[in-house]
């Protein structure tokens, strides 16, 4: 190991920026996840999916109808939206109808998944595509001259996204009528029918939030790493589930905090740990037993993890 | 073979010449076979857990452990197969000891997760390890792995593996370990109330579905010929998954079809469509597009999957005849069999401060009672009251916050539902809970459960003494039914009976636990005057017997007419003691009733 | 002395009758990835087989006999491989396979053709090992090994490179495999391997062990990529400052690698068994062809798979029948045939030998490097 490196106060700096970066679109992706478990008691395992058509649908606004960025954007929101709740009407809501369990919605959305990613590589085929350079500059700030401290705009906007995204959703849910009606569902979906809530309609709301939520993950991703395939899903899906479990299941400012995490740990890992990149996905898992073991419900847990 | 018999063998053979007849059609080749072969011990893998109501997407990880293992030790250590194969079971079984204990204790989704992790985390091992593995490279030739000392088994070891298979899990079907795991399947907690360790079992599960997929994975190794982390990925757990989904992990045979169709259809369709039809040569994304739609649409309209075809089937094979030379008459109910104490003695059960709270609310609080050998105690109150939660406290299925719970002289508060049950209390539930899929018979059998002394060696190897306890569990059961005039209804499923006939029957099974005390709770909901008048005598009869009660009620009449003495609880709190005729005209009581009524 | 023979009629141009008369129809398999996260590989390899075809089939290369392609999909799973292989033996019935794509799949399936004695031309398998299975396996698709040694000479003999860095993907055989000759490479020409790091399978963000690898001041940059994690690698890699030469392996050498990374892509040097402006002899033929079958540029892997089922048509020729054994004998004294990848010769190993080159990308575009 290069001690040189540990003492080395920019690439320290550098590692931090990078890791909040990477841990802000975790949480970006965490948020819409842990959302719709919080509120359904479901296991999305088709969000990653979700999240990939949504960066190529804002690849398709930005490199072949040529739009710009904020267009992109919220075509990719829209569409996550839209893809979400189609979801939700097709492969959650009968079984909710049938009063089926968790692990029954769980297999539903990998089988929803499966189908979602197959027609993405049917219809865009394996190759990689990234959005055009006029979406965002790539040239990073350079703080310090040549050697000192880069920070992208990409980066700035992941973070700032995170961000303004995070308190939006916490806003919506605490001070909002529909935010509290969400709250209910998730306290109790039956009581809540019978107080007159119109729970269908609240699920579709939580729907499209989620959707959203993870559209503009599918955006901030594509920007960061330049990397749309239909296969990008299942490194983040890992991911998030890793953070949704670090942060408790359910919980928003979880998801933000278990992201943050992760993206600095998994950077620093690599940064500092010989043979650090060999691992480094060991280090999602590794967090994720831990958790699991030790404290299930997770760091600012809700949802209960274990059994009475 | 009589009906009986046959009735018992259809389902199973039907499963295998549906299997076969697939082979024949479009499997022939012994690669295509093999494949078959494997992926039918891999959906038994995943039976394993999911008959025991838990989904581990582990089996991808075993089967690697397995392959890998079996693979070095057989080509890099030179052992002959016969020993690399258990040697590898062997290695996969100390894992799932080490990774399953402490992961066990999470429920459904948690558990899905963690074992999903568990099969990503031994393939960046394979990728970490190449000195033993061959690392990305893979195990073949040039990394030490040649191909024909890779190349050890034949399709005839993997058919018998099978068929071994398929004879252990028929045989534990209808023993007293596939009762539990039915029973754990169905409604955990109830079962856990009859005695059934759930963690054990649980346990007992993950363990065998390791091995199983450990087995599956070094056929795999020893008929492919070559391995490498690929071959391992999630989209495996993601397959194994979905035979045991189309499928229906209700019985064995359920995964073993999902696996045989999953399997043989792609061949098919490949064969007989194949690259000479230009939409599907272009359309290369179809097969995985089908399988995602079969999935949902399996999950959403035919939950139990196509082996729920087959239920019926299976409720009648299970022994619904009352066992010759028993027409249920006459004969007494068993009492626990000890005399009464004698005045003066500690209270059988005794509770001191008992306090519950659920997420702010108290349930309970500040809660003391004590309760006699022999006495009938009502608990009454308006709902909410706490009467639901202090029968879960007692019971096990619920720790208290506060407060001591002691049992014959030792403190039970906190102790696992089964050690409780085990100890001598049983209980029923507010909204019956039955096994719905069980026949009744077997329903009250499962109550014998910590009675009944076999295990799985007695059943695999059918020993005398299996034989021997299952019959007279059979004939004791048969014998509470009959107490209770449910003889007729022995055969059905418990799902299908009125709501009055399964309140007995769960009192019928409540009692096949030898109990010493019986919990009830609200017995007599959805009962008329006649049949609650009829349960008032049987509760009398009990307590002649010797049982202890303590009834949750609302059916007043009935309360009045058999209780000792009343505890009334509201808000959580006790707010009122006594005979029933004192219970009658105090006003807290009255109040407390009609003060809700006005909300 | 038969194969003196062959050799001599091989020596001779494409288009002399056939030796003696072969049935009307040959059955010839053809085993890709066709769907998958490979599939590119597996659906460019079989437009180069397509291309190949239509042209030997129109221009009756094996005179009135026709050969007849059955394009079947391996979906990278070992256990398809083998029952795909298994149907193409024992059913069809075909006189050779082509494939399959991946060497994972290869190493598994290869086996039941050697044992059936049915002769296997892979076009995309560089693992070591993939010939050494049996005297049945060929390759057209050049090693790394022998194709990396000359790319890293040519740069140290230009820049005089005293210390390198390595970045490659640690979970992918082919890139582990690569990095390891890369290595060798290095440490061969004398250079310094002063920092290595890996990435996974998916990963998309390389920043942090770029700049790791760049903090350790390396005169050049080797790494080993397939083609999705090139492209951003090569982004990011400019993003960080990093000015310093890139030497790719061959996941770079793609006409997409240049389209997407733009601008990054400037100064990447590449070494390859085959590029789109090749003066080989038949090359510029069939970038032509290719482009107006299917509209679009080919890659290495259509251009090895064009020539090798030409190669594979040549040995039937020469064989003079569809018999098995016999185009095995014939394939293995191919000897300077010219195709798209140049002069192309089978070694006593069953491995190709053709010149590869030396490129540079210069405005957009792949050149020679010089």
């Amino acid at each position: 190991m290069d001690l040189t490196l540990l003492a080395d106060p920019v690439f320290l700096a550098q590692n931090i920026v990078d890791g909040a970066a990477r841990g802000a679109l975790y949480a970006v992706y965490a948020m819409g996840f842990t959302l719709i478990f919080g509120v359904l008691d479901i296991i999305n395992l088709a969000h990653a999916a979700t999240f990939t058509w949504c960066a190529f649908a804002g690849w398709l606004v930005m490199a072949q109808l040529h739009l710009p960025l904020p267009a992109g954007l919220i075509v990719s929101m829209a569409a996550g939206a839209g893809i979400a709740v189609l979801l939700e009407l097709l492969a959650f809501r009968p079984l909710r109808r049938t009063g089926s369990d968790r692990l029954s919605s769980m297999i539903s959305s990998i089988g929803a998944s499966l189908i979602m990613v197959s027609i993405a590589e049917a219809v865009f085929g394996v190759e990689t595509r990234r959005f055009p350079d006029s979406a965002l500059d790539p040239r990073p700030f350079l703080l310090g001259g040549a050697g000192g401290l880069r920070v992208s705009r990409a980066q700035i906007l992941i973070v700032a996204a995170a961000a303004v995204l995070a308190l939006a959703l916490g806003f919506f849910i605490r001070r909002t009528r529909m935010g509290k009606a969400i709250r209910a569902i998730a306290a109790n979906l039956r009581a809540s029918r019978l107080l007159g809530i119109d729970v269908d309609g609240v699920v579709v709301i939580t729907f499209v939030i989620a959707g959203a939520l993870a559209g503009a993950a599918g955006i901030l991703v594509g920007l960061l790493s330049n990397n749309i395939a239909p296969g990008m899903g299942a490194q983040i899906e890992l991911r998030g589930l890793a953070v949704v479990i670090l942060g408790g299941m359910g919980n928003i400012e979880g998801a933000v905090l278990g992201g943050l995490i992760l993206g600095l740990v998994e950077t620093f890992a690599i940064a500092y740990l010989p043979g650090g990149s060999d691992i480094k996905d060991a280090v999602a898992f590794l967090i994720l037993f831990l958790i699991l073991l030790v404290r299930p419900n997770g760091l600012l847990g809700r949802k209960s993890a274990v059994d009475a | 073979m009589n009906r009986a018999g046959l009735r018992r063998f259809l389902p199973g053979a039907i499963t295998l010449l549906i299997l076969a007849a697939d082979a024949f059609i479009s499997v022939r080749n012994h690669a295509d076979l093999d494949r078959l072969l494997i992926n039918g011990i891999l959906a038994l893998s995943a039976f394993a857990t999911l008959h025991a109501r838990m989904l581990s997407l582990a089996n991808a990880g075993f089967m690697a452990i397995g392959a890998y293992a079996s693979a070095i030790l057989s080509v890099k250590a030179g052992l002959p197969v016969t020993l690399s194969f258990p040697a590898a079971l062997a290695i996969c079984g100390i894992v799932a000891v080490l990774i399953g204990l402490p992961v066990l204790r999470l429920t459904d989704v948690y558990l899905a997760i963690c074992t999903l992790g568990f099969g990503e985390v031994v393939r960046i091992l394979i990728v970490l390890l190449p000195g033993l593995t061959g690392g990305p490279t893979g195990a073949n030739l040039s990394t030490g792995f040649p191909y024909e000392a890779m190349r050890r088994v034949d399709t005839g070891m993997i058919a018998v593996f099978l068929a071994m298979l398929v004879y252990l899990f028929w045989t534990m079907a209808p023993s007293k370990t596939g009762r539990a795991f039915r029973a754990i399947r169905e409604r955990p907690q109830a079962a856990s109330t009859m005695g059934i360790d759930i963690v054990a079992y649980r346990s007992l599960a993950f363990v065998m579905s390791a091995l199983i997929a450990g087995a599956a994975g070094a056929f795999y190794a020893h008929s492919v010929g070559s391995l490498d982390n690929g071959d391992f990925r999630f989209t495996r757990a993601v397959d194994i998954l979905g035979y045991a989904v189309l499928g229906g992990s209700g019985q064995w045979f359920g995964p073993l079809l999902g696996a045989g169709l999953l399997t043989a259809l792609p061949i098919l369709l490949r064969d007989s469509l194949g690259a000479s039809i230009g939409f599907l040569r272009s359309f290369a994304q179809l097969p995985n597009i089908l399988t995602g739609l079969g999935l949902v649409l399996v999950i959403v309209f035919l939950p139990g999957g196509l082996a729920h075809v087959f239920r019926a089937q299976v409720t009648a094979r299970r022994p619904h005849a009352l066992p010759p030379g028993r027409t249920g008459e006459g004969h007494a109910v068993p009492g626990p069999g000890v005399a009464r104490p004698a005045p003066g003695t500690s209270a059988l059960l005794s509770v001191k401060g008992l306090g519950r709270v659920f997420g702010g609310v108290e349930a309970l609080s500040g809660v003391s009672l004590e309760f006699d050998e022999g006495g009938v105690y009502g608990l009454i109150g308006p709902n909410g009251a706490g009467k639901t939660t202090f029968i879960n406290l007692v019971s096990g299925l619920s720790a208290p916050d506060s407060g001591t719970i002691t049992w014959r002289g030792r403190e039970i508060q906190g102790h696992r539902a089964h050690e409780i049950a085990r100890a001598g209390i049983a209980r029923t539930f507010q909204g019956v809970r039955l096994f719905d899929e069980m026949s009744v018979l077997e329903n009250v059998v499962v109550g014998h459960h910590s009675r009944v002394h076999t295990n799985l060696a007695s059943t695999w190897l059918r020993l005398p003494r299996e034989t021997r306890e299952e019959k007279a569990a059979m004939n004791e059961a048969a014998v509470l039914l009959a107490r209770l005039g449910l003889s007729d209804l022995a055969g059905r499923p418990a799902g299908a009976l009125s709501y009055g006939d399964q309140r007995r029957v769960e009192i019928a099974r409540a009692l096949a636990l030898d109990p010493r005390l019986l919990l009830l709770d609200e017995p007599a909901a959805g009962m008329n005057d006649a049949e609650t008048a009829s349960l008032g005598s049987f509760l009398l009869e009990l307590k002649r017997r010797g049982y202890t009660l303590i009834v949750v009620e609302h059916h007043m009449d009935l309360i009045m007419g058999v209780c000792d003495r009343i505890d009334v609880l509201n808000f959580g709190r006790l707010i009122a003691q006594g005979t029933p005729a004192e219970i009658a005209g105090n006003e807290q009581v009255l109040e407390a009733y009609l003060g809700r009524e006005e909300g | 002395m038969i194969l003196a023979g062959a050799s001599a009629l091989f020596a001779l141009s494409a288009f002399s009758l056939p030796a003696a008369p072969l049935p009307p129809e040959i059955k010839v398999g053809a085993v890709e990835t066709l769907t998958g996260d490979n599939s590119a590989y597996g659906i460019s390899i079989r437009k180069g087989l397509e291309l190949a075809l239509s042209e030997i089939n129109g221009q009756k290369l094996l005179g009135p006999a026709q050969i007849r392609l059955i394009v079947m999909d391996d979906k990278a799973d070992k256990q398809e491989g083998i029952s795909v292989f298994t149907r193409l033996i024992d059913d069809e019935k075909v006189s050779a396979i082509i494939g399959p794509t991946l060497s994972s799949t290869a190493f598994a399936a290869d086996p039941i053709a050697q044992k059936a004695g049915v002769p296997v031309l892979a076009t995309s398998n560089t693992a070591t090992g993939i010939t050494a299975m049996g005297d049945f396996i060929f390759r057209d698709s050049l090693l790394q090994s022998g194709v990396i040694p000359g790319t890293l000479a040519a740069v140290a003999a230009r820049t005089h490179p005293q210390k390198a860095a390595l970045l490659y993907e640690a979970t992918n055989e082919y890139s582990k495999s690569e990095a390891e000759v890369f290595k060798a490479a290095l440490q061969k020409l004398g250079i310094q391997l002063v920092a290595s790091e890996s990435y996974s399978k998916g990963d998309s963000d390389f920043r942090t062990q770029l700049g790791k690898l760049n903090a350790r001041r390396p005169d050049i940059f080797v790494i080993s990529s397939l083609i999705g994690e090139a492209i951003p690698v090569l982004q990011q890699a400019r993003e960080i400052g990093i000015t310093q030469p890139i030497v790719g392996g061959n996941g770079f050498n793609s006409p997409n690698v240049l389209k997407n990374a733009k601008e990054a892509a400037e100064g990447l040097i590449v070494g390859s068994a085959w590029f789109i402006d090749s003066t080989a002899p038949k090359s510029q033929s069939f970038v032509t062809a290719f482009r107006k079958m299917y509209g679009s540029d080919p890659d290495q892997f259509a251009a090895q798979a064009y020539d090798g089922l030409y190669i594979l048509a040549t040995a039937i020729r020469n064989a003079g029948s569809a018999d098995r054994p016999a185009i095995r004998d014939a394939l293995a004294a191919v000897r300077g045939y010219k195709g798209a990848l140049g002069t192309f010769s089978f070694d006593e190993n069953r491995d190709p030998v053709h010149p590869s080159v030396t490129l540079v990308v210069k405005g957009g575009r792949f050149v020679l490097y010089q």
